[in-house]
């Protein structure tokens, strides 16, 4: 909680360096998010989920996109719009990498995947 | 005096001793000596980024005896991530023409190859700086080293302390590596230029982002187990406009209008330092680099191109670093 960006959200390491803010990652606040599902009402992570509610419209990478629609839903944000972005993807059956093709997978089912993995929606 | 067998034999334990303590700290840490015996580095003046960097860089290129016939060329840029207004990244019109220049002097095939650092999702960077489209348009296939396959790879040097790494298929088995950098001051290692830029080529996907296993052993002690382990062999560096300050994703824009080619990392870095304002024998990597991996000073180093001019006001760099500066 502590590596919070100002203005919420993770990226992969400190959220200021050098008295300089960095900027969050989709997919790093999204796996943070997933983690904290259970602290809706944390300030914390509301301004985290805002964030990312601002941030995934625009995204155009399945594996961020995935990531956000599962963090999204796990905190019960409307992920309708996404899931028909990532769909619609141009390259999603190229996609080569295995983590990202399972991450892909998952999102297209979110409902089961985060049931699987103990979170409620 | 006489020297009795007894007294020989406990002298000479003594010094066995003393000598298994005291060695260890004058035995170098690489394990061969790969540092040419000149190196050549040729400064390019460039104002901007323009299609005229395609023939500026074929003319600079000509000034090496580069031969990468029937080779597969591996282009490493600097892509560690995106963020709006910040020169973080190599530009990628500096990649298509250096692509392009190596397909005209007869490679076999020219890939661009990265694992960026800081952002796990490659492909978003790809796309928000400009490379994939880029890329897509000049059918130059780029190929993620944060996800290649692996091979548990020796390392040729231990100043880490470590004896192996797994590293990235592709880089391995390049003919001919080219460290693409971005000339950037770095806030935790000084600068971060063609040796630095190799992080790039130790993967996320084993090693974690941004590639902690290098962090935790020690930058300038990893960068040179990197550089003695997956040789550079040739080196253009993006300093047209480069980083001061808190880089290197945080830094301000410095327009320093300025291409670097060597075929030496060590010739390339201490010259970009030069460049910058920089003393390069007070960056630790590039003073040890020079023991074995290139050249740094500057009568082993034929500089070709534009005379090197040191700035009249050098790179700004965090506190810890003002001892860079050359005075």
């Amino acid at each position: 909680m502590d590596r919070v960006c100002p203005g919420g959200g993770w990226n992969a390491g400190n959220g200021v360096v050098y008295g300089s803010p960095l900027a969050p990652h989709p997919d790093d606040t999204a796996i943070a998010l997933l983690a904290l599902s259970d602290r809706r009402q944390n300030p914390v992570v509301q301004s985290s989920v805002q964030w990312l509610e601002r941030a995934a419209p625009t995204l155009t990478a399945p594996w961020s996109l995935a990531w956000a629609i599962l963090a999204l839903a796990a905190h019960r944000q409307p992920v309708v719009s996404l899931f028909a972005s990532l769909v619609a993807l141009p390259d999603l059956s190229n996609i080569e990498d295995t983590s990202t093709l399972a991450l892909v997978c998952l999102a297209l089912d979110y409902r089961r995947a985060l049931s699987a993995f103990g979170v409620t929606i | 005096m006489i020297l009795t067998r007894r007294d020989f034999l406990i002298g000479s334990a003594a010094l066995a001793a003393g000598a298994s303590v005291s060695v260890p700290f004058f035995l170098p840490k690489y394990h061969s000596v790969q540092r040419p015996k000149r190196s050549r580095v040729a400064i390019l003046h460039a104002e901007k980024y323009s299609q005229q960097i395609d023939q500026m860089l074929a003319a600079g290129l000509r000034l090496f005896p580069v031969n990468v016939q029937g080779k597969t060329v591996v282009l490493k840029p600097n892509l560690v991530d995106y963020i709006p207004g910040n020169a973080i990244n190599t530009h990628p019109l500096l990649v298509l023409a250096a692509a392009e220049s190596f397909r005209r002097l007869g490679a076999k095939s020219v890939l661009v190859a990265e694992g960026p650092g800081h952002q796990r999702d490659t492909e978003l960077v790809l796309s928000q700086s400009g490379y994939k489209e880029a890329l897509r348009d000049e059918k130059i296939r780029f190929v993620d080293l944060n996800r290649d396959e692996l091979i548990r790879t020796p390392l040729r040097a231990s100043y880490m302390g470590m004896k192996d790494l797994w590293l990235p298929r592709t880089v391995l088995e390049a003919d001919f590596l080219v460290s693409m950098p971005k000339i950037k001051a770095h806030h935790w290692s000084g600068v971060t230029l063609s040796m630095k830029n190799m992080f790039g080529v130790v993967p996320g996907a084993r090693y974690g982002w941004p590639k902690n296993i290098l962090h935790w052993k020690g930058i300038q002690e990893s960068i040179l187990d990197l550089c003695a382990t997956v040789p550079v062999r040739f080196v253009i560096a993006d300093g047209i406009v480069a980083m001061e300050g808190n880089g290197p994703l945080n830094g301000t824009p410095r327009p320093l209008e300025k291409i670097v080619l060597a075929d030496d990392p060590v010739a390339a870095d201490a010259t970009c330092a030069r460049l910058m304002g920089f003393e390069p024998d007070r960056i630790v990597h590039i003073r040890e680099g020079a023991k074995f991996l290139g050249n740094s000073a500057p009568a082993l180093i034929d500089q070709v191109g534009e005379t090197l001019t040191p700035p009249t006001t050098p790179f700004q760099v965090v506190p810890e670093f003002q001892y860079l500066h050359a005075r």
